[in-house]
């Protein structure tokens, strides 16, 4: 604002002014303007506003500013005080005056002020919009190029023009005058004009349309203003106008009048009638008032070239209102000649026209007084019965006189008769009937009156002259004729009716001219004579009347106003008192099924009040502006929602009024959040959410808070129902996709601290609970949200590690068994589980492993994450469990390696490494999957050395291999023990595997001999163990021929170890034929000897050399 | 300076000398915001014989015809009381101002003949109105001489105060005249006329 705008400056060559100019007039007028915005006191502000308007229309340079600075100025018209506000409305006009374009920026102030309440500040606006009317159709009328922006202001400004219209007939005395001077300016402007117009400067006409506009159409305007003219000559007619409105009235069309000629003899008849017939309710001092200005009006008129036609009419009016032959001829203007008779040619062919008109009307005229002449004639021929009635008459008369100077008994007389008067005029009154003039003096117009009442009373025979009537014969004849004449009358019944009012206001006017009546007449308030009636009464009236209409619906369908009817209903529903509203409710209520259009129609209605987009906007006062529509809204959901579960309909009403209605309320909405809490309409009320945030996006994030709420809800069924219900927003519709995921993220990242914080109770809405530690429930309820998106968005899953790290070990639990579901969606390829994998962060171990454990399970891993978990166990993570799942796809060296460390597990998970290398866990896996035979296994397992791991637990391995019959056949058995026996050194468990493969398999044995004999030769004893197990194995398979093998000392050795040998091997030796004794040196016999000597002794040889004789047989 | 109501009014006799002045005096010390004017042509004043009036154009200052009097029958003048009135004017204001040739709009005229009254009427309705804005127009009848310019001016005095007093002029006008006019047994001539 405080800088100047370039632009500003640049078309500003047509104007003398300097820039220094303008830089010095825009500094002071915001200097005003600020000042202005700053000021307190109503008067500094007018002062305030009068300077800036004078500054910016007075000084060319200045008008520039005019753009910035009107917004400014115009807000004040918002001002409490109504000067300030006048002020403004004058700036407004000022402004139109020198820059009608301006008038956009105006115009919807000018509106809402006129709105005002005020009557001066209407008032104001009124005098302003006179002005600005006719200078926008000048502007319109004269641009070259007709903008959309111009038509809209004009049809606004025509909607002014309807308001000020109705105006006419407000209670305000003062407003309803400058309706009528508002309208003399719109007749003016919409008629043409003529040679004999009475010229003005910046006169403008209908002639100045151009037919050309598009928006303004001639004809139309010209209709309109005849009706508006028409309108005030009904308005100046009426009995009960004020004498100003019928001063300022007579004026206007007057004026009008003179400006358009043509429309001259209808004034003049107005005036004339006026005249004749002023306003009852004037006093004393308003009818000279209005008689003098009648007077001065009709001289202005007669000085017109123009009201030649009705100089005539308008002169004998003149001189009855007191002015002189003088005054009258001093008014008549002078015409030449020739102008004389041009003149009254025209008037001559007006009056033709009007004359064939009236020629009907005229013709009957004709006939009636054709015969009341000829009844005329009749009654003079009875000389003798007048005589009689003329002095009964007279004293008629006098009686009469004398009693009606009293007040009372006139207006009694007056009042009392009115109930009897006839409703057509009888044809003798209008014949007789003499209309009083006001120049009469009041005697005289006593006079008349009894003159008239005595003749009345004469013809009736009553009265205290009725006895001078006594010998007159009763006149039938006569009154057979009156009633001829009466039914003759009725076809001119307009006529009559117009005569009764006339003659009503005429004695109301004569009786209100008696000498007495000192009393002040005052004008006709129909607010001060009657009483109001009692508000509750007025208001039950009021209901009743609403209760009718509501209980001819049928009758209302057939008619074919079932829709108007409608419509009034709602109407009144919405700006109605709240006892028909209720009313209404109840009887909408009734019947909701059959009657939810009408609730419809009754809530767009007060929509559109809400919204301001009907013309009476009202304002429903301490309310905000959409209390009542956020109300009913309310209450229609309300209600339906309390019926019961027996209501069938229930839930199809609730879900159309949700989306069907025009705004959706915040209270609406909580009330939507008790539905989905509701047992038997939860799934009704999350499903509205859902499509409410869907189809209203203003409200969207609202709805979805309160949606996600309810995805952490305590109820399973209702938490499972909304997840659902978010994951159609999630996933199908896509809508508020970060906030969901923010609120998940939120939601887990609430896990990472070690009690559940009161955030976190408010979301689980359980702050009323006193929790102290995390519950699974409430672990769950956290996850879940999280764990239903994950499979859709894995960018999701590294926001899970931090808080799987922080958290305690319930909640890591929890997070540990609820992943599966997700984790196995992800699949074995994504990214993101390879980069955890990869990254592997402290204390999130025991998550990876579950991951790859559930990864693996059903599902062949993949080869890249085969790598990456290789990986890992090569460098972070040395747990060697993490390579069980993916066991089956490392190559057999590794395997082989890393075989220590899984005895070292525990037993069940060793069991199932064994089982998985085995290839009997997973039948779907076993596929030809088999990085290590069973052979090559059990092999390895019996290399392993001691140091790495504990015998025991190679034992048990074996154990559990050997468990195994089916993949450890004899075969297999065997050729394991063939391997075992080839390694050197020797396996410790060789001796245990083989007598348990001899236990299995007992046809082993055979085999096992030959294994046993081979083992002499890798001299078996030189371990201590393995010896052992070779002598328990002789025992045990009884094969005496590989005892005897054995040197010497070692056969001694054995027999100490088991001497239950010594027995069988004596045997042995003693069945051994010849041959078999060359194969036994003479030491072991001796050996076996010892103490049988006597009974072998054959058996001596000397002991042979072990190596030179190695295999043995049947090997 | 500060009126005691926005209510602007002119009082206006036909040489704004006596009863104009009159009330426009009492208003003034009233504090009213007022103005008073003439309508005829010249200002006229009696002279020493009924046939030789002193005659002066509007806009000639009261002091300067207070001159010219003291000047021509001293004695004749004071004794009549037109030099004490002319020195009542020449402290009020400058010169008698003429209504025809007064620019300014306002609310309530007063007019204080009948034939004031016309000539008023006359210059508004000839000259045409352009702003729509109303004035009413009231005409109280006060006869030319120095007693009856002071009851008139109690009147208008007490007319102008009753009218201040209404919330809504234009609405409640009809009933405060009759008002008045009842209290001072006058008869009030009142039209609306507009600029």
């Amino acid at each position: 604002m405080a800088s100047i705008i370039p632009g500003l400056l640049i078309d500003e060559s047509e104007t003398p002014f300097s820039q220094e100019d303008v830089v010095r007039a825009r500094t002071s007028i915001m200097e005003n303007l600020n000042q202005l915005l700053t000021a307190s006191s109503p008067s500094t502000k007018i002062e305030l506003v009068t300077k800036i308007q004078e500054q910016v229309l007075k000084w060319a340079p200045a008008m520039r500013v005019l753009e910035e600075v009107i917004d400014d100025v115009l807000a004040l018209s918002l001002d409490q005080n109504q000067d300030v506000k006048k002020s403004i409305i004058n700036f407004i006009e000022e402004v139109c005056k020198q820059r009608i374009r301006m008038l956009p920026k105006v115009i919807k102030c000018l509106t809402m002020l006129l709105r005002e309440e005020s009557a001066m500040v209407i008032k104001r606006v009124m005098q302003a919009c006179g002005t600005i009317y006719k200078a926008t159709l000048q502007w319109m009328c004269t641009s070259e190029d007709v903008t959309e922006e111009m038509n809209e202001c004009w049809d606004q400004l025509c909607f002014i023009k309807l308001q000020i219209l109705d105006m006419i007939d407000h209670e305000n005395d003062g407003i309803r005058t400058n309706a009528i001077k508002f309208l003399e300016i719109v007749v003016l402007l919409q008629t043409h004009s003529d040679d004999d117009s009475m010229k003005r400067e910046n006169d403008f006409s209908l002639d100045d349309v151009p037919l050309t506009l598009a928006h303004i159409r001639r004809r139309k305007l010209e209709e309109e203003a005849v009706n508006i003219f028409d309108l005030l000559l009904k308005f100046h007619g009426a009995s009960h106008i004020s004498s100003v409105n019928l001063i300022a009235c007579t004026g206007t069309l007057c004026t009008i009048a003179k400006m358009r000629p043509k429309l001259m003899g209808q004034v003049v008849e107005a005036l004339k009638l006026l005249h004749s017939n002023l306003p009852p309710t004037l006093t004393n001092s308003q009818v000279a008032s209005v008689r003098k200005n009648l007077k001065m009006q009709f001289v202005n008129l007669l000085k017109q070239p123009a009201s030649y036609e009705w100089r005539s009419m308008i002169v004998p009016i003149l001189s009855d209102l007191g002015a002189s032959q003088n005054e009258i001829n001093r008014a008549i203007p002078k015409m030449s000649q020739s102008e004389l008779l041009k003149r009254k040619q025209k008037a001559q062919e007006n009056e033709d026209i009007r004359k064939a008109k009236v020629a009907r009307l005229e013709l009957e005229e004709k006939e009636r007084t054709a015969q009341e002449l000829a009844i005329l004639k009749e009654m003079e021929d009875d000389e003798l019965i007048l005589e009689q009635e003329r002095k009964c008459e007279l004293i008629n008369e006098k009686f009469i006189a004398d009693a009606i100077k009293s007040i009372d008994v006139a207006s009694q007389l007056v009042i009392n008769s009115m109930i009897n008067l006839p409703d057509k005029i009888p044809a003798e009154f209008i014949k007789n009937y003499q209309p009083a003039t006001t120049v009469l003096s009041i005697q005289d117009q006593i006079n008349i009156i009894a003159k008239t009442f005595a003749s009345q009373l004469t013809e009736l025979k009553l009265g205290p002259g009725a006895k001078e009537l006594l010998e007159v014969k009763p006149l039938k004849s006569k009154t057979s004729l009156k009633e001829d004449k009466i039914s003759k009358e009725d076809d001119d019944e307009e006529y009559q009716k117009d005569e009764t009012t006339r003659k009503l206001r005429e004695t109301l006017a004569r009786v209100k001219h008696q000498p007495k009546m000192k009393q002040r007449i005052k004008t006709l308030k129909l607010h001060e004579i009657t009483k109001p009636l009692p508000k509750e009464l007025k208001h039950q009236f009021l209901n009743d009347a609403v209760r009718k209409i509501l209980n001819c619906e049928r009758q209302a369908v057939i008619g074919g106003a079932g829709f108007k009817r409608k419509k009034i209903i709602t109407v009144f529903a919405s700006t109605f008192m709240p006892s028909v509203r209720e009313i209404i409710m109840e009887y909408i209520m009734e019947n909701i099924v059959k009657r939810f259009d009408l609730a419809f129609m009754w809530l767009f209605e007060e929509y559109s009040l809400m919204q301001g987009f009907t013309r009476f906007s009202y304002v429903k006062s301490e309310h905000k502006h959409d209390y009542a529509y956020n109300r009913l809204l309310a209450e229609f959901i309300l209600k339906i929602f309390n019926r019961g579960t027996e209501f069938r309909e229930r839930e199809s009403l609730l879900k159309r009024l949700y989306l069907e209605a025009p705004l959706i309320s915040d209270e609406s909405i909580d009330i939507l959040t008790r539905i989905s809490e509701h047992d038997d309409l939860y799934e009704c009320g999350l499903v509205l959410l859902k499509d409410l945030l869907i189809r209203r996006p203003p409200k969207e994030e609202q709805l979805l808070m309160t949606l996600l709420k309810f995805a952490v809800h305590q109820k399973t069924s209702i938490r499972e129902k909304a997840i659902e219900n978010v994951m159609i927003v999630y996933n199908m519709h896509q809508i508020l996709v970060e906030n969901i995921e923010i609120f998940a993220i939120k939601l887990v990242k609430m896990l990472e601290k070690p009690t559940p914080t009161s955030d976190v109770l408010n979301i689980l809405s359980m702050q009323n609970e006193n929790v102290e530690a995390w519950t699974e429930d409430m672990i769950k309820s956290c996850l879940n949200l999280y764990l239903t998106i994950l499979p859709y968005n894995e960018m999701l899953l590294p926001g899970l590690v931090p808080v799987y790290v922080e958290s305690t070990s319930d909640v890591k639990r929890v997070i540990l068994r609820s992943i599966e579901v997700p984790i196995k969606k992800l699949g074995t390829d994504s990214k993101e589980i390879f980069k955890i994998l990869e990254t592997c962060a402290k204390g999130t171990e025991t998550l990876v492993t579950r991951i790859i454990y559930i990864l693996t399970e059903t599902q062949t891993p993949s080869l890249e994450m085969v790598e990456k978990v290789k990986n890992l166990y090569n460098t972070k993570l040395n747990d060697v469990r993490i390579l069980i799942p993916i066991i089956l796809h490392i190559p057999k060296k590794e395997i082989i390696a890393a075989l220590p460390k899984f005895l070292k597990l525990n037993p069940q998970l060793m069991k199932d490494v064994f089982l998985r290398l085995l290839g009997v866990k997973n039948d779907a896996l076993k596929s030809n999957l088999q990085p290590i035979t069973p052979t090559e296994l059990l092999v390895a397992l019996h290399a392993i050395d001691t140091s790495q791991a504990e015998l025991r637990l190679i034992v048990k391995a074996t154990s559990l291999c050997l468990a195994e019959k089916e993949v450890y056949t004899h075969e297999v058995l065997g050729v394991v023990m063939q391997q075992l026996v080839e390694m050197n050194p020797l396996p410790t468990l060789l001796m245990r595997t083989v007598i348990q493969s001899h236990t299995m398999y007992p046809r082993l044995s055979g085999f096992i001999t030959n294994l046993l004999q081979r083992l002499i030769v890798k001299q078996v004893w030189k371990n201590k163990l393995i010896w052992d197990g070779f002598v328990k194995c002789c025992q045990r398979l009884q094969c005496m021929g590989v005892l005897v093998q054995l040197p010497t000392a070692q056969l001694q050795d054995a027999l100490t170890i088991c001497p239950d040998l010594k027995n069988p091997l004596i045997e042995y030796a003693r069945e051994m034929n010849k041959h078999q004794m060359g194969h036994v040196t003479q030491n072991i016999l001796d050996i076996l000897g010892e103490g049988q000597s006597s009974t072998t002794g054959a058996i001596k040889s000397e002991p042979m050399d072990v190596d030179a004789d190695a295999a043995p047989p049947g090997i | 300076m500060s009126y005691i109501s926005n209510l602007s009014i002119a009082v206006i006799c036909s040489s704004n000398m006596n009863r104009s002045m009159e009330a426009h005096h009492f208003l003034n010390k009233k504090n009213f915001k007022v103005r008073s004017f003439g309508t005829g042509d010249k200002v006229k004043l009696p002279g020493t014989a009924i046939d030789k009036p002193n005659v002066y154009e509007f806009g000639v200052p009261y002091s300067d015809i207070y001159e010219d009097l003291s000047r021509k029958d001293k004695a004749y003048y004071t004794q009549n009381g037109l030099l004490h009135m002319l020195d009542r004017n020449r402290r009020l204001k400058l010169a008698p101002e003429r209504f025809q040739n007064c620019e300014e709009k306002f609310d309530v005229i007063i007019t204080c003949e009948e034939r004031v009254y016309d000539q008023v009427v006359d210059f508004l309705e000839t000259k045409g109105n352009v702003s729509n804005i109303p004035v009413h127009l009231i005409n109280i009848d006060i006869i030319d001489n120095h007693d009856e310019a002071v009851k008139g001016a109690f009147i208008i005095s007490d007319l102008v105060t009753q009218l201040a007093k209404a919330s809504d002029l234009d609405n409640e006008i009809d009933e405060i005249l009759s008002l008045v006019e009842d209290h001072t047994e006058k008869n009030f001539l009142h039209c609306i006329m507009f600029y």
